[in-house]
């Protein structure tokens, strides 16, 4: 199996509402997948799932085909997949440098500096943050700590699946085709990304497949341009009334 | 009477019991950076340390090696607060993570029964005083309690370890991002539940090193931490919550304040003048002077 993460019939109830309604998902190695989906339809639930913050109320979650259900996320970090928040949480009295240390010592825990500080300088000059490294992280715009977030996910050792929720939202298009390029470089170096976005054009242009979720399940799956001409999502997304 | 010596003489005792003020202040403040909620049982851990170095003194090292049952009170302290925490304290902090409970803060007050309890079954109601080889000491034109200056500078080497672990180490900038995002640490790889052991364990131990040096000076029985918590919130409210910088500065302000207010005025009030400090900051900044106006959660 090349599939690095499986899901099964995830579910999550809020109540009366099933946010997440037996969402079966997977992703091969290498790949980098987009998730698409109206609003409310449960993709950051299902984020959430997966990566720990919040427990499902059935379902399995697989990676690399071990069970990482249900633990914590420093644990499924250590598992080699880790996540970054639709408001971007960085560590505002740390560096941005500090911040990217973070994750690395976090999960190494060794003295393996000099790879720590090597990758810290890569990433920095790629991010184009390095002028900024020494800054405090609350000082920096919107966008940049998106792309600080980014890094900081990459910087732990080991990690084989980022899922990046809602990456490019609201941020300049400087920054973001900084970002798109810096989400390239880590996919050619064999990181697997599941890209929630509703930024169809980045979508298009760097996720070959997308998954389509709907009131809490997935709706359709394949190509963007072949799902985009699915009636059942057209009328998700621009409703009945325009019909 | 006013003379330049007093008052010099005034402000070195001041600063000497201050930053063992500022050690209670800042186990507070830091546990409640890391762990998110108020540990009201700080008292008896100070009383722990106290009568563990009473027991190691009197019973097993003798008081030429004082220094060394410092040093184990000071660890035992540490280990029974890392104990503790995942036994007691971890069990209240409920999902979603964000949120951490209050039942944790009330748990900390039943702890602190239960440990006052404990000495008195076990010390009875009786107060000791573990004995220390050191001779008066001249600081300055001063002439102190040994057992008060090394007190003194047990307290402020203990700072400076406190300050190189947390800047220094990574052990520090993991508890440091921890403090301002709990969650963003654990997606970043933190097991955040082992550092809430090893934060309030910190914290603890801080409370054990000055109930293990100040016990020749206050003595110890079962509710001899009482005092020193009082002035460590005292600090907290001068220095704002969770403010590191707050706890240093806000325990040497309260113990030179109490001290001149003593030689000064009158020395039967001397507690008067630190709460007369608490109110004057209250009325001008009620966050404290390092406090932020909006704290998070």
């Amino acid at each position: 199996m090349s599939n690095v993460l499986t899901t099964a019939g995830l579910t999550k109830r809020y109540g009366g509402l099933m946010a997440n309604d037996g969402v079966a998902i997977a992703l091969t190695a290498g790949e980098i997948r987009g998730l698409i989906g109206p609003n409310g339809a449960g993709k950051t639930t299902f984020v959430n799932l997966v990566t720990g913050i919040e427990r499902p109320d059935g379902g399995q979650v697989l990676l690399n085909g071990s069970a990482i259900t249900g633990l914590g996320p420093h644990r499924i970090a250590a598992h080699g997949l880790v996540r970054s928040f639709q408001v971007a949480r960085v560590f505002g009295n740390l560096t941005v440098r500090e911040n990217l240390m973070v994750p690395y010592f976090a999960s190494a825990r060794t003295s393996g500096t000099a790879e720590a500080v090597a990758r810290i300088g890569e990433l920095l000059r790629l991010s184009t943050l390095e002028p900024l490294a020494d800054d405090l992280a609350k000082s920096l715009s919107g966008g940049q700590r998106m792309l600080l977030q980014a890094c900081a996910g990459f910087m732990i050792p080991g990690v084989k699946v980022h899922v990046l929720d809602e990456p490019f939202a609201g941020i300049n298009p400087v920054v973001k085709d900084t970002l798109i390029e810096l989400i390239l470089k880590e996919n050619r170096a064999g990181a697997t990304f599941l890209i929630v976005s509703h930024e169809m054009a980045v979508i298009r242009r760097i996720c070959p497949r997308v998954t389509v979720m709907i009131a809490g399940k997935v709706a359709a799956e394949g190509p963007l341009e072949e799902i985009a001409r699915r009636e059942d999502v057209v009328t998700a997304y621009l409703g009945r009334s325009l019909q | 009477m006013y003379s330049t010596e007093l008052l010099i003489q005034t402000l070195i005792s001041g600063v000497m019991i201050g930053v063992l003020y500022a050690l209670m202040a800042l186990g507070i403040t830091f546990i409640y950076s890391i762990v998110r909620m108020i540990n009201w049982a700080m008292g008896e851990f100070y009383m722990l340390g106290s009568y563990i170095q009473y027991v190691a003194v009197a019973y097993v090292l003798g008081r030429n090696y004082w220094w060394l049952a410092i040093l184990i009170s000071t660890a035992g302290t540490f280990l029974i607060g890392y104990l503790l925490e995942p036994l007691l304290i971890k069990p209240m902090h409920v999902r979603p993570m964000e949120r951490r409970d209050d039942y944790a803060t009330v748990v900390t007050i039943a702890l602190l029964l239960m440990l006052r309890s404990l000495a008195v079954a076990i010390g009875g109601p009786y107060q000791y005083r573990p004995e220390t080889n050191l001779p008066i000491m001249w600081v300055g034109p001063l002439p102190m309690e040994g057992a008060r200056v090394m007190a003194s500078v047990f307290a402020l080497f203990a700072l400076a370890l406190f300050y190189v672990v947390i800047s220094k180490t990574w052990i520090g900038l993991a508890l440091r991002a921890m403090a301002q995002n709990r969650v963003a640490a654990q997606t970043s790889g933190v097991d955040v539940f082992r550092f809430d052991a090893i934060a309030f364990a910190i914290g603890v131990a801080l409370a054990g090193l000055a109930g293990a040096l100040l016990a020749p000076l206050f003595l110890v029985y079962p509710t001899n931490g009482a005092v020193t918590t009082v002035k460590g919130f005292e600090i907290i409210v001068i220095g704002g919550l969770g403010s590191i910088p707050g706890a240093l500065i806000g325990g040497v302000l309260l113990g030179v304040v109490e001290s001149l207010g003593a030689a000064f005025i009158s020395s039967p009030y001397q507690n008067a003048y630190g709460f007369a400090l608490v109110l004057l900051i209250l009325l001008v900044r009620p966050y404290g002077l390092f406090g932020e106006r909006g704290r998070e959660a």
